[in-house]
């Protein structure tokens, strides 16, 4: 019994397991999800990241000629869905943790990303780099469509494919 | 045994199979059919009251019962039209439904006849009446009332307790909690006492309810809901989110690879090391030995530098999904989950071994906190809590899930019911945990991590049970349509274990009280405690009177 | 006091008392709450962490002295009066009990014990004149810890005083020889060592304040400078226990007069000390909380031990 009271205070010897951060850093291990950056040379835009986010984190809306994708770092969890399901593999999580601010607008990035608008009837519907992506899995004689938005590329699929069963209008 | 068979030998009808394990029972009348079903000795696991409206202008109350021995769930329903709903309460048969019942009344309004205490559970005293958040038609981000413009708050209450043989004493309650410094989260207990003896106790909580359920019927969808359900709790997250993909998983029939299984286990057995390491650490603190939290919760560090590794974070591991899990374990990082265990496993058991010589802590934990079989059983407990009273459920072995349906799992159990025996069998699971996460290390499989599946198919039942460190873990969910759950129900161990609480209360000491709150390990860590003191006659108290009361 | 002397020296004597009684009493009132932060030190390294400062105790007393003095609201009167008389015994005690110098103030183990006691005494009669029932409860601990150990206490004085015939603390002092060799000495001794670990709220005893317990018990009706007179009038009153057991077991007289007498005396008895708590500290570290009960029961063994020393020590031995 008393073997064990000094059992424990021999534990004094021996070196205090205190980590002295923030006065030294810390490191964290590989795949640690920190703050997640989005590359602005990367985004297309698509909003697959907003769809996926858990707590609405990323968003996306249009202002002006732009469509803007917004992180808000105060609503993230980390969880890196983002980065799942990103398909260009423009988001991707940091090792940063250290994210304390005093000012919300550091908490904040934005990608801005210029519309293209429909070749028939003018709206804009799409990220011109959205379009060049698609643009570059079409065959050449198709890429016209891909400059049409949803409802135009409908009605012309439509007439085409009317023109192709002999529908003469 | 399955479905089917058990269909056979009861010769129940109006019921079916919902998968290989859960018999359905849409009862006309609820409480033949309970005490019908009471014959064959099942535990009350959950109850989940739904509005199916929508569906079929019905409110129904799911009741599922837990048959441990045959790994089968029996859900009994019944249903009850719109307005004014209502439902023969079963609490007389089965104790544990008493809350289960009561949180659907207050969350959706069914009424249930005969209910022994059909008072608010989980909404505030002072929330308008009329109102159920959980029913369809009620939006889940409507505010029903500004909390500042109520000015009526509740005045103390007086209450008098007849204690003592034939002395009648008047108690004054003192509102304390449920915020308090000296409580770490807001809950609220009325301990009502003589001198330093206990002679009633009473809980009350729900303060953190945060509108889960709510949330994940209205705007998340299937694969965002385990990042919510891995919040629900800050030390078994994991287990939550794991229940919930196992529910969804079984309701849709997905086939989660094997390997992904071994992943879940290993990540479970690692949460479970460090949930028990962090309890045996607020154990120490409460029993006045600091040095015993510290030198818990150092080993507990290499844990969580463990999950971190494995994970990308301490805690919320992020790593399921419906239909398997996101990372993969390497090599290198099946050899740090070994290092950590050995590291761990020794210092552990040579820091119990001088525990076990401590006198001071024995004779705190010795006969303290006596919570006998059968209460425990009747009550529903489960875990640690249950196995200490000799009641012998784990689910990892009565319903094998994930990795453990490849391994034999030892189930540790005592008879002490006390305070000593909690200690001791989490002591015995935490040597388990490192024997397994050795064994699923040495024998994942290679394979994927997730499986392929189409949409998924609406208004099917699905039950995910896992075995928490503090217990069954029970995750109920009816699928919905366009990548949303129609009803989602998480009950957490520590629901079923706070109701054994004021038993285990009465008759002991004030000093015993944290240690013996503590030892069911709840997960709101009520460490704390709410003093009423017994005044003979009046509210002043002399100093005689009180030096008297030892 | 010596009798027959001539005026001028009587005077100088009286001087020279007072002004070592003075220094004495300043000296504890840093010297204390230093050796609480030694004692932090102590705990935070056998527990593997890094720890405070040892000079912590003393900002955190300096800080609270700043701030304006709280006490609850609905409070009797005696909880006000409190802090303040608390205080005022202790450094009565410290100016009584001989310290770092050896103040010739004729003092007694009566009078000492009954300035130590009437220290724990106000601050427990505080406690309890509370309207929060945490304090209450923990004055109630308090009060019967007191009872207890000060029975103790009292047994060990009482076999002192039949073994030496005296109460004076400079006669009696040191009470353990080897010729005479009295055997009931040795329990004395031991008893009031026990019962200076007691009053400097070690574990297992210290159940009054008992943090997860109680959330600071006996002291949580107090806030900002009352808290801190009470802090420190509780180091105050356990450094003086632990200067008590050092005078009567530490042969002075070898140490010589004079000035070198002086020095050597500042010394051994700042090493001993220090040397004592750090010791009590260690034990303090590993040991868990008893309930009031057990403590109670601990040291109705002691007291059975203290009356064993009495019996013996009136029969000679």
């Amino acid at each position: 019994m008393v073997a064990s009271r000094i059992a424990f205070i021999s534990e004094i010897k021996k070196k205090p397991v205190t980590e002295q951060y923030p006065y030294k850093p810390i490191s964290v291990p590989e795949g640690f999800r920190g703050k997640p950056v989005i590359d602005p040379e990367k985004c297309i835009g698509c909003g697959a990241c907003v769809n996926a986010c858990p707590p609405g984190a990323l968003s996306i809306y249009d202002e002006g000629n732009y469509r803007v994708v917004k992180l808000f770092l105060g609503r993230c969890i980390f969880c890196g869905r983002c980065q799942d399901v990103c398909p260009m593999g423009a988001v991707r999580l940091t090792d940063m943790f250290e994210l304390a601010s005093l000012s919300r607008d550091d908490l904040v990035q934005e990608v801005r990303l210029l519309l293209e608008k429909c070749s028939l009837c003018g709206k804009a519907f799409a990220t011109r780099r959205e379009v060049r992506h698609v643009e570059e899995k079409l065959d050449p004689e198709q890429r016209w469509l891909a400059h049409l938005c949803p409802r135009c590329r409908a009605l012309v699929s439509a007439k085409m494919i009317g023109y192709a069963r002999g529908c003469n209008r | 045994m399955r479905c089917d068979e058990f269909i056979a030998k009861t010769g129940l009808v109006d019921a079916e199979c919902v998968d290989d394990s859960t018999v359905l029972v849409r009862a006309k009348n609820v409480l033949e059919t309970a005490e019908k079903l009471a014959e064959y000795g099942p535990r009350y696991s959950t109850g989940v009251g739904i509005d199916y409206r929508p569906i079929n202008r019905s409110y129904l109350m799911h009741h599922v019962l837990a048959l441990d021995k045959d790994g089968l769930f029996i859900v009994l329903e019944a249903s009850t039209g719109d307005p004014e709903p209502s439902i023969k309460s079963i609490t007389p048969v089965y104790p544990a439904a008493n809350w289960h019942e009561r949180e659907a009344m207050d969350m959706l309004g069914i009424r249930f006849e005969n209910h022994p205490e059909p008072y608010r559970l989980i909404l505030p005293d002072d929330w308008p009446e009329g109102v159920y958040p959980l029913r369809k038609d009620y939006p889940y981000d409507e505010k029903p009332y500004d909390p500042r413009s109520i000015a009526d708050r509740a005045a103390p209450r007086y209450f008098s307790a007849k204690t003592g043989v034939g002395e009648k004493r008047v108690a004054a309650e003192i509102p304390l909690g449920p915020y308090h410094p000296a409580l770490h989260e807001p809950e609220y207990y009325e301990l009502i006492v003589e001198g330093e003896r206990i002679v009633e106790a009473r809980y009350r909580g729900f303060y953190v309810h945060r509108g889960m359920e709510k949330l994940a019927e209205s705007r998340l969808t299937y694969n965002q809901i385990p990042f919510l359900a891995e919040r629900i709790c800050g030390i078994c997250g994991y287990t939550h989110a794991t229940a919930y993909c196992q529910a969804v998983e079984k309701a849709a029939d997905i086939r989660v690879p094997v390997r992904a299984e071994y992943i879940r286990s290993i990540l479970l057995e690692i949460e479970r090391l460090h949930s028990h390491l962090l309890w045996f650490g607020v154990a120490f603190h409460l029993l006045g030995f600091d040095t015993g939290f510290m030198i818990t919760w150092r080993l507990r560090e290499k844990i969580m530098d463990l999950a971190e590794l494995l994970t990308g974070n301490r805690k919320t591991y992020g790593l399921n999904l419906v239909g398997g899990v996101r990372r993969d374990i390497d090599e290198a990082k099946a050899r740090a989950v070994l290092e950590a265990l050995d590291y761990i496993e020794g210092k552990f058991k040579a820091l119990i071994k001088q525990v076990k010589d401590m006198g001071e802590i024995i004779a705190r934990t010795k006969n303290i906190g006596i919570l006998t079989r059968d209460e425990a059983r009747k009550l529903g407990a489960v875990g640690p809590h249950a196995r200490a009273s000799g009641v012998d459920i784990d689910v990892r072995r009565d319903y094998p899930y994930a990795a453990y349906k490849y391994v034999d799992v030892n189930v540790p159990v005592m008879d002490g019911c006390d305070v000593l025996s909690r200690i001791l069998v989490r002591y015995e699971e935490t040597l388990e945990s490192i024997r397994l996460l050795r064994v699923f290390i040495r024998e994942i499989p290679a394979g994927g991590l997730m499986a392929e599946y189409g949409d998924i198919p609406e208004l099917r039942i699905g039950i995910g049970v896992t075995e928490a460190p503090r217990g069954e873990d029970i995750h109920y969910v009816v699928t919905g349509r366009e990548n949303k759950i129609y009803r989602w129900r998480p009950r957490a161990p520590s629901y079923m274990n706070l109701a054994t609480v004021p038993y285990m209360l009465v008759g002991e000491k004030l000093a015993n009280a944290p240690i013996i709150i503590a030892s069911i390990d709840p997960c709101f860590s009520c460490t704390d405690h709410v003093i009423v003191i017994d005044v003979g006659s009046g509210r002043k108290m002399s100093l005689m009177k009180a030096l008297r009361m030892i | 006091m010596s009798t027959g002397v001539t005026d001028g020296v009587a005077v100088e004597q009286m001087i020279y008392t007072w002004v070592f009684a003075l220094v004495n009493a300043l000296v504890l009132l840093v010297y204390a709450p230093l050796l609480d932060g030694i004692g932090r030190k102590i705990r935070a390294r056998i527990q593997r962490r890094r720890g405070p400062s040892i000079l912590q105790t003393i900002y955190d007393l300096r800080k609270l002295y700043c701030m304006p003095g709280i006490i609850d609201g609905y409070s009797g009167r005696y909880a006000r009066y409190a802090p303040a008389l608390t205080m005022a015994l202790a450094i009565m005690a410290g100016l009584i009990i001989p310290s770092f110098l050896p103040a010739d103030t004729g003092c007694d183990l009566i009078v000492a014990a009954y300035l130590l006691v009437a220290v724990s005494i106000a601050l427990t009669y505080g406690s309890l004149s509370m309207s929060i029932p945490y304090s209450v409860v923990g004055g109630c601990r308090e009060a019967s810890l007191m009872m207890a150990s000060e029975l103790c206490f009292a047994g060990a004085i009482a076999s002192i005083a039949a073994a030496y015939g005296t109460l004076y603390i400079a006669v009696a002092s040191p009470i353990i020889r080897l010729d005479p060799f009295k055997p009931s000495m040795i329990i004395a001794a031991a008893v009031l060592a026990i019962i200076a670990y007691v009053e400097g709220l070690n574990l297992p005893f210290e159940i009054s304040e008992a943090e997860p317990e109680l959330a600071g018990g006996a002291l949580i009706g107090y806030g900002g400078r009352t808290l801190a007179l009470l802090m420190h009038s509780s180091m105050i009153k356990e450094t003086l226990f632990i200067a008590l057991l050092v005078d009567l077991l530490f042969p002075w007289s070898i140490l010589g007069t004079g000035p070198v007498g002086l020095v050597l005396r500042i010394a051994v008895f700042t090493v001993l000390t220090t040397f004592i708590y750090m010791v009590m500290r260690m034990l303090d570290t590993v040991y868990g909380r008893y309930t009031p009960r057990q403590a109670i029961r601990a040291l109705k063994r002691v007291g059975l031990a203290s009356i064993i020393a009495v019996i013996l020590a009136s029969i000679g031995w």
